[in-house]
């Protein structure tokens, strides 16, 4: 499973759902959540463009959506989009404001996903990428994403990633995040939330893993797509993590 | 140098032709990417044979995808080392010594190369963020490539029996996931330089990146060699055995797999007489 390459044929389809509620406005170091994430998303592009790029010309390897939520949900391209149509209107610039309607986001991807998943049986298994950074305040979004992790092509079930942007949750606090080895057990987290939410992640596929311990992280086998957002390392990871597909 | 073959790398090509000891064989089809895009074959080839063919220098080079322009650092040393190679004075060599004249020369070649690629201008129509990322590559990376090349030089036929044996002195240097196959019976080779290597090439920004290998070798009875780039590493072990349309029905049949690549086959059969 998921190893399937992506490739100009079976491109990989990649969904950010990104939560812009107005707790994304406050400082994080020294900037603040959303500005924090809007570098790690346009640095995610970055690599799949590095990824993509083949003497000189970017290919089509790679489709986007950006899903933002608060009360509402802004489906940011307009569906997905090849990384080279993304990357005429430029890399979008995400505002918070707003509450936490988890649900809603989740909705809309698995809206997203059931239009394209006939298309992309031969493709590598689809990534939905959700960071957030605090408690749903409306309905409790876990049956849905129970259905989206469902969902299926020939590479895999479709893959969840989480990203929580909150501090502390981490029973080790690591000191170098270069050597941490992932979060392997719900026991590793001292946050409750930070357990919800990695219930709900997918395990870490071992192609993923070889791909990014190649960029010199040390990520061990059998932890989870889940990935505190403390700091912007963190969340660069995270998000490098998201762009990992396999390539040929 | 009168026998003369190099690819273009803008054109798929297969041909089979005779020289004065044989017959060459050469498939070199681009991947679908780069069909679909209209780009250039990131593989390239290059054969030279003196005036009586008795001496054949010839390189198969995979510019490396990921790099500034792949194809161009295959192109360029492709045919540098070629023309290396057909100066070398006759004669047994110091592997050692050998390798260090190369890595000297490959070292002027990255200086000289580069200078060239930086010139080069990065379209004006090309998004910001894939401008930033061409212009890290460039300055980073460069242009690399791996690659095999070889220097054969036929010596006098020698009666053995009622068998004629054609010994061959050959210089084989190598970097990356180029492979050859030494052929000394129509149907027994030795692999040199197995798939899998993908960590050792040349760049234009940084000279070596890895080492580079040079082997001096004396074949008593050269039959054949075959060399080929990854794209057709599947079928590596097969290829000796595959007739003209076997081979390219199976690089056709290879567009249309996920993972296809550039695919350069070489192939030189040395007569009996």
């Amino acid at each position: 499973m998921y190893t399937q390459p992506a490739s100009t044929l079976t491109p990989a389809v990649i969904i950010y759902l990104i939560d812009i509620s107005d707790s994304m406005n406050e400082p994080c170091g020294s900037t603040t959540k959303i500005a924090m994430v809007n570098l790690a998303l346009r640095a995610a592009i970055k690599d799949m463009v590095r990824r993509s790029m083949r003497d000189g010309i970017l290919q089509r390897r790679y489709k986007l959506a950006v899903v933002a939520y608060n009360n509402n949900v802004q489906d940011v391209l307009g569906g997905v989009r090849d990384l080279p149509e993304l990357l005429q209107n430029g890399v979008p610039d995400l505002m918070a404001s707003g509450a936490t309607d988890t649900a809603a986001g989740f909705t809309q991807v698995e809206s997203l996903l059931s239009r394209q998943l006939p298309e992309l049986q031969q493709c590598p298994a689809p990534l939905v990428c959700h960071l957030t950074d605090g408690l749903f305040t409306t309905a409790d979004p876990t049956s849905i994403v129970r259905r989206i992790r469902a969902m299926t092509v020939i590479d895999g079930p479709v893959l969840l990633e989480n990203i929580y942007v909150a501090d502390g949750m981490l029973r080790r606090p690591a000191q170098d995040w270069q050597q941490w080895e992932g979060v392997l057990k719900p026991n590793d987290l001292a946050d409750d939330y930070a357990r919800f939410l990695f219930r709900l992640s997918s395990p870490l596929p071992e192609t993923y893993r070889q791909n990014i311990n190649n960029y010199g992280y040390h990520l061990q086998s059998g932890a989870a797509m889940f990935f505190p957002g403390s700091t912007s390392d963190l969340i660069r990871l995270a998000f490098v993590v998201s762009a990992a597909t396999q390539l040929k | 140098m009168t026998f003369s073959l190099k690819t273009d790398q803008s054109q798929n090509l297969f041909v089979r032709q005779p020289f004065s000891y044989g017959s060459l064989r050469l498939l070199y089809q681009r991947c679908r990417e780069s069909e679909l895009q209209s780009s250039p074959c990131q593989d390239y080839a290059k054969i030279a044979g003196n005036a009586d063919d008795t001496t054949v220098c010839l390189s198969v080079c995979d510019g490396v995808g990921g790099s500034y322009q792949g194809d161009y650092a295959a192109r360029y040393l492709g045919d540098a080392i070629v023309d290396w190679l057909a100066q070398m004075p006759l004669g047994h060599q110091d592997n050692h010594a050998l390798a260090n004249e190369l890595v000297n020369q490959m070292a002027q070649w990255s200086h000289d190369s580069h200078a060239d690629l930086n010139r080069m201008e990065v379209a004006s129509s090309t998004p910001a963020l894939v401008r930033e990322v061409l212009e890290e590559t460039r300055s980073g990376y460069g242009s690399e490539t791996v690659f095999l090349a070889c220097r054969i030089d036929l010596l006098h036929t020698e009666q053995q029996g009622d068998q004629t044996v054609q010994p061959a002195n050959m210089l084989m240097c190598w970097m990356g996931n180029v492979s050859a196959q030494i052929f000394t019976a129509s149907d027994t080779f030795t692999a040199f330089n197995q798939p899998g290597d993908d960590r050792n090439r040349w760049s234009t920004a940084r000279g070596l990146r890895g080492s580079v290998a040079v082997r001096f070798l004396h074949v008593k009875d050269l039959h054949r060699l075959i060399i080929y780039t990854d794209g057709l590493v599947d079928v590596g072990e097969l290829i000796w055995r595959m007739d003209d349309t076997e081979l390219c029905d199976h690089a056709r049949n290879t567009l249309a797999m996920p993972s296809n690549d550039d695919m350069t086959v070489l192939d030189i059969q040395l007569m009996r007489r």
